[in-house]
């Protein structure tokens, strides 16, 4: 199995974020997670990329234990992650950047955007569709650049499995699609993805599993339809949405 | 601008020809001491974003080592002086290694205390450090004052030139983006602390080698090198000068160092006009004198200052 998620617990004081969670993944999947504010899924994604230590359960990618791994570390491993509140180096270009992101000491040999700096980073621009953007400082981006430049950002870093906590809240719809599109595409380069969406159609349009997560628990897996017609979800997430995706 | 830059230094080292005033000279040197601490300090606190407060102890331990390396060891200077270096980094480790683990305010505070510690080290242990007399009688470098000027110069010039390429490397570019954003440098897959110790490791180095050169001019070191006032001196030129900009703390260092030595007749009135001259400059100029002198060209030569602007702004050493 690529990545295994065993028992995973944290808690803050008396309040249980993460609890007992299990899942896996294997190469190439695309796991979507939802739940409803407070759920514990940027938690999750802490925990995963080493911004929080777990007080219980291990993460094994490839066999490898990370847990206990700084986050940089986590990064050279292969794990890269996109923020909630979009995160950008604001005085430097969107080349720059990326090319802090460049070069990972460890980085997967099997990467996606092979060559030297530059090439790397100027193919991963015109893949994120910021090329021509490349010397604009990226505090004056617009607000879907800038959830482009996190995704080039990670992508630079060579990564194996990216994690994208709400890749496309605050977007259009057409924003949006492209979003969804631009995802697949990282995906169908054997990037295997975990995105935590509370966009619907997004979430059940890009994922092939999804684990839906409340007050820290897993209360349900399986297919977006699955998910969607479990009484539970229901219940505490997508109510009359739930109709839909059914 | 870089023309008046250049012009600026071509003027510096023609001063010698100029003018035979020794005191002249003399607070010229110290002005290039000074700079060379500032631009030092600046790499860690305007680029890297830490306050640090204890800059100090590096450039008063490379002090110590060469008045050691030549009253028990009898070392030749150049020995003395890698000497010091080596010691700076070791003291950067010592005080970095657990300040770094602290974060804004609470790094401040720590790099303080860790000065207040080795400055008392030096009353402490006077039997080695001589106490308040310090260890004089250290032969000195050069003989000439001259010579010692251009020695002090061409020190400042590389220093910023060391530093200007450091900023234009990749390091340069960590350090400006740990700076930005520590959490989002971390997933970027950075070792951000790291790259903070080898930053303040650098920065440390500059200053004790400079502590040396100057224990080996001043032909005496005492604990006034490790003093906590002389790290505030360090600040206000920066800050004066132009925070997190390559030339702004020079003209910092050369502007208060030399208000500070011919405003001396009026002792303590000159730290007035100090504290209002730091006032002036954080109300009217934050981004410092050197900022102010920017927009005063601009305003009488237009557009054209566009370019001088960004040269000596932070953007200065963006990698093309």
């Amino acid at each position: 199995m690529f990545l295994r998620v065993e028992s995973l617990t944290k808690h803050f004081g008396g309040l249980s974020a993460i609890s007992e969670v299990n899942f896996e993944l294997s190469e190439g999947d695309m796991l979507g997670v939802m739940g409803p504010n407070g759920a514990g899924k940027t938690t999750l994604i802490n925990l995963l990329s080493g911004f929080l230590m777990p007080d219980e359960g291990n993460i094994f990618l490839g066999g490898e234990n990370l847990v206990g791994l700084k986050p940089h570390r986590i990064v050279q491993k292969g794990i890269a992650r996109t923020f909630q509140q979009v995160r950008k180096f604001s005085n430097l270009t969107v080349f720059e950047n990326l090319k802090v992101a460049c070069k990972v000491e460890g980085a997967s040999e099997k990467d996606l955007f092979p060559g030297s700096t530059e090439k790397r980073i100027l193919e991963i621009l015109k893949f994120v569709n910021l090329y021509r953007k490349r010397d604009v400082v990226s505090t004056s981006l617009p607000f879907d650049d800038l959830k482009r430049l996190e995704i080039g950002r990670a992508l630079a870093t060579s990564p194996v499995l990216l994690m994208l906590d709400e890749p496309v809240s605050g977007l259009t719809l057409e924003e949006t699609d492209g979003f969804i599109d631009l995802i697949r595409k990282i995906n169908s380069y054997g990037v295997t993805i975990i995105v935590i969406e509370h966009v619907m159609r997004a979430l059940m349009n890009i994922s092939r599993r999804i684990i839906v997560l409340d007050g820290g628990r897993k209360i349900s897996e399986g297919t977006p339809k699955e998910v969607s017609r479990d009484q539970k979800v229901i219940e505490v997430y997508l109510g009359e949405m739930a109709e839909r995706y059914a | 601008m870089e023309i008046v830059m250049a012009s600026l230094v071509a003027f510096l080292f023609l001063v010698p020809f100029l003018t035979r005033d020794r005191y002249l000279l003399h607070i010229l040197i110290l002005s290039n001491v000074m700079a060379i601490l500032a631009v030092s300090w600046n790499l860690v606190a305007g680029y890297l974003g830490q306050l640090n407060l204890a800059h100090a102890i590096f450039y008063g331990l490379g002090a110590y080592a060469s008045g050691y390396a030549f009253k028990l060891f009898r070392l030749p200077p150049l020995i003395g002086i890698f000497a010091s270096g080596v010691v700076a980094i070791i003291a950067a480790l010592v005080v970095g290694i657990p300040c770094f683990r602290l974060k804004g305010h609470y790094f401040a505070i720590a790099t303080l205390a860790s000065s207040q510690i080795f400055y008392a080290a030096t009353g402490a242990l006077s039997k080695i450090t001589g106490g308040e007399e310090g260890i004089s009688g250290i032969k000195p470098l050069l003989k000439s004052l001259i010579a010692n000027y251009y020695l002090f110069l061409i020190l400042m010039i590389a220093t910023v030139f060391t530093i200007y390429m450091i900023l234009r490397s990749r390091l340069g570019l960590i350090i400006r983006s740990v700076r930005e954003d520590e959490l989002l440098s971390e997933a970027s897959g950075l070792d951000t602390m790291k790259y903070k110790i080898l930053a303040l490791c650098i920065s440390a180095f500059i200053a004790g080698i400079i502590g040396s050169v100057n224990c080996y001019y001043q032909s005496i070191v005492t604990p006034d090198t490790l003093s906590i006032s002389l790290t505030f001196g360090i600040v206000a030129m920066v800050i004066v000068g132009g925070f997190g900009t390559l030339v702004g703390p020079v003209i910092g260092a050369y502007l208060l160092t030399f208000i500070a030595e011919y405003l001396y007749f009026i002792l303590q009135f000159r730290l007035i006009i100090f504290s209002l001259l730091i006032i002036f400059i954080i109300l009217f100029s934050p981004k410092g004198f050197l900022d102010l002198i920017v927009r005063g060209m601009e305003s009488i030569f237009g557009p054209k200052m566009e370019a001088a602007k960004m040269e000596l702004g932070e953007d200065d050493v963006s990698e093309s």
